[in-house]
């Protein structure tokens, strides 16, 4: 979702956050990554992913969303936990349609690992899912490296204090790809399909991978009259209603690393009107992502490498 | 290991497919389940579990998937099979539970589905979902007493923001509390998808308190088609054999639950008049004959033992 107006709610009890977990910080000159948080990721049914939180120190998962910008909870979390949701100014989210959120609770001690943050500021969002109680946006990732291995299950939060370009552990070599970050936490990437070169949103929250028409005839040469594209059916996200479409792509790149034949869904520009192509986790799932906010870059493999 | 710059080398390596067989079946079967192919997803994830070669917590999603796509397809001893090895890696789960508990519901198990759903509100009590499940797993074991307790819970424990629609607005029908039904049916029978069927419930609850038909709540609807001749019949256009002629026209399927619907609808509407001799035998009828798909099922079951 892109932003259009945000509260930083929460930033002073982010800074918290970061600094009673980052135990042994400032020893990182000897390159060596430090893991703050090492979780088991539970696969969702759709593909997407949640991780174990405490709220107030209750067991809580919240669904890892690179795409959001402000952690939620669910209304039933904050029926549990006799929560008080406070009525904000609002904070109107746009990307596919347009989602409103006019209330927030506090969260006095929210927990990931063994980080705590106090006084934390949730949004309370409509997050229907038995296997995820509300979201983690970049309002907390962006402060850590993010090591995403869907082929293990794994999901690592790691200092971001290391050596430039010492994010890959687990192989080799792996693409590196620049990333721009746009309203500051979503994560812009290139990459190429089909030999032509766009640039992407890496959502996890997504679970379809969407490409809008605009795009696809600014950048890919694709127009509503190829004979290739066949009308897949009529979509909702968000108050925003119309026609997707399957086309056959035959080919997804991050530098070197390919995805063959990925399924990337285009909706018409009535669903979504700006020119992007947003990258849901049924292709991400598909790789192994390391996000290093903070050096701009993310490291890429194959989601199995060994 | 150690980081070393991309070599040339490396980029054939790099480009070849994503990852292994059994994860790669794994992500084609997660992707069949979410555009509803169910008999190809449980191909696809069959081939990923073949191996047994899956960390944990991703064969407890492929059994998981599976399970939910053989019960769509019906196949209510694999789904439970599929559910209860999804347990076995992550014993407790509330979905997972809940899930099985419903479709031992749908294959009849009333007593292993009953006891899937009080571990889970043992666990959970604020949970609200377990409690809806339970309470049609009572109404089908014929303990009305206890099924309407579990709807009261669930509605004590609903969101407000979730507390809209005709499913909502039986509840409160269910339980007593009339004008929370009345007030659910009128917001539904104006701005609702199912208006006309919120419009039926409405106009049954306004005779229920006494008062008159909503004539001027009644949403445009098809006078050429299924239920517009209830419809004429609550409006007093048409008499109540009219509507059983109507019901009977059409193919099997629709007939059934046309039938279903004029004995439910007429039934009622002769309880609502204190016409209970009439009522009795449709009722009786609805209860027995509705599929238990449809919204009109559950009131039938509750509804007819109220009758003396």
């Amino acid at each position: 979702m892109m932003r259009d107006r945000v509260r930083w709610w929460g930033l002073v009890a982010f800074c918290a956050l970061l600094s009673s977990g980052a135990a042994g910080a400032e020893e990182a000159k000897d390159c060596k990554l430090r893991a703050l948080m090492a979780a088991e990721m539970q696969t969702m049914p759709d593909g997407r992913v949640a991780i174990p939180v405490q709220l107030d120190g209750h067991d809580y998962r919240l669904m890892v969303d690179t795409g959001g910008y402000i952690n939620t909870v669910s209304p039933q979390v904050v029926k549990q936990e006799g929560y008080h949701p406070l009525t904000s100014r609002g904070l109107m989210l746009r990307g596919m349609g347009t989602t409103k959120l006019d209330s927030y609770v506090t969260v006095k001690d929210f927990a990931i690992g063994r980080s705590h943050g106090k006084n934390f500021e949730f949004f309370v969002d409509d997050f229907s899912s038995g296997f995820a109680d509300g979201t983690l946006a970049p309002q907390v990732l962006a402060a850590y490296d993010v090591d995403l291995d869907f082929g293990h299950g794994k999901f690592n939060l790691i200092s971001q204090d290391h050596c430039p370009g010492g994010g890959v552990y687990w192989a080799d070599a792996a693409a590196t790809v620049p990333i721009e970050i746009k309203d500051k936490t979503h994560i812009r990437i290139p990459v190429t399909i089909n030999g032509k070169e766009i640039m992407a949103t890496v959502d996890t929250g997504a679970s379809t991978s969407f490409i809008t028409m605009r795009a696809a005839r600014r950048f890919l040469d694709i127009d509503e009259k190829d004979p290739a594209l066949k009308l897949r059916g009529n979509i909702s996200i968000n108050g925003m209603a119309g026609p997707v479409y399957n086309y056959p792509f035959q080919s997804l790149s991050f530098g070197a690393v390919t995805v063959n034949h990925p399924h990337i869904e285009m909706a018409a520009d009535n669903v979504w009107g700006e020119d992007d192509l947003l990258l849901g986790i049924g292709i991400l799932r598909q790789l192994h992502i390391y996000i290093a906010y903070k050096e701009r870059k993310m490291y890429i493999t194959p989601a199995l490498m060994n | 290991m150690k980081q070393v710059v991309l070599a040339a080398s490396m980029v054939a390596a790099l480009a070849a497919p994503a990852s292994g067989s059994s994860y790669d079946n794994l992500n084609a079967g997660i992707q069949l389940y979410n555009f509803g192919q169910w008999s190809d997803a449980v191909l696809a994830l069959d081939k990923a579990l073949a191996a047994n070669d899956l960390v944990p917590s991703l064969q407890f999603i492929a059994h998981y998937d599976r399970a939910w796509a053989h019960l769509h397809l019906a196949h209510y001893d694999l789904a439970i099979a599929d559910y209860s090895a999804s347990l076995s890696l992550r014993p407790g789960e509330t979905e997972v539970l809940v899930n099985r508990s419903l479709t031992y519901l749908n294959s009849g198990k009333l007593e292993q589905a009953a006891a899937d759903l009080d571990a889970v509100i043992a666990a959970h009590p604020q949970l609200a979902q377990p409690y809806g499940v339970r309470a049609a797993v009572n109404l089908k074991r014929g303990q009305m007493d206890k099924s309407r307790e579990d709807m009261k819970t669930l509605l004590k424990l609903l969101p407000e923001t979730t507390k809209r629609g005709n499913g909502i607005g039986i509840i409160n029908w269910e339980i007593g509390q009339v004008a929370d039904a009345e007030d659910n049916f009128s917001y539904e029978a104006s701005h609702g998808p199912n208006n006309i069927y919120a419009w039926l419930w409405y106009t049954l609850t306004e005779v229920r308190l006494g008062k008159n038909v909503p004539r001027r709540s009644l949403p445009d609807f098809d006078k050429t088609a299924w239920p517009a001749p209830i419809i004429r019949f609550f409006l007093g256009d048409i008499p109540q054999d009219t509507v059983f002629t109507a019901a009977r026209q059409g193919d099997a399927d629709a007939t059934k639950g046309q039938i279903c619907e004029a004995n439910f609808y007429i039934g009622e509407w002769l309880m609502q008049h204190h016409d209970l001799a009439g009522a009795k035998p449709l009722m009786a009828k609805a209860a027995s004959d509705c599929p238990t798909n449809f919204i009109e099922w559950s009131p039938a079951q509750m509804d007819l033992v109220g009758l003396p």
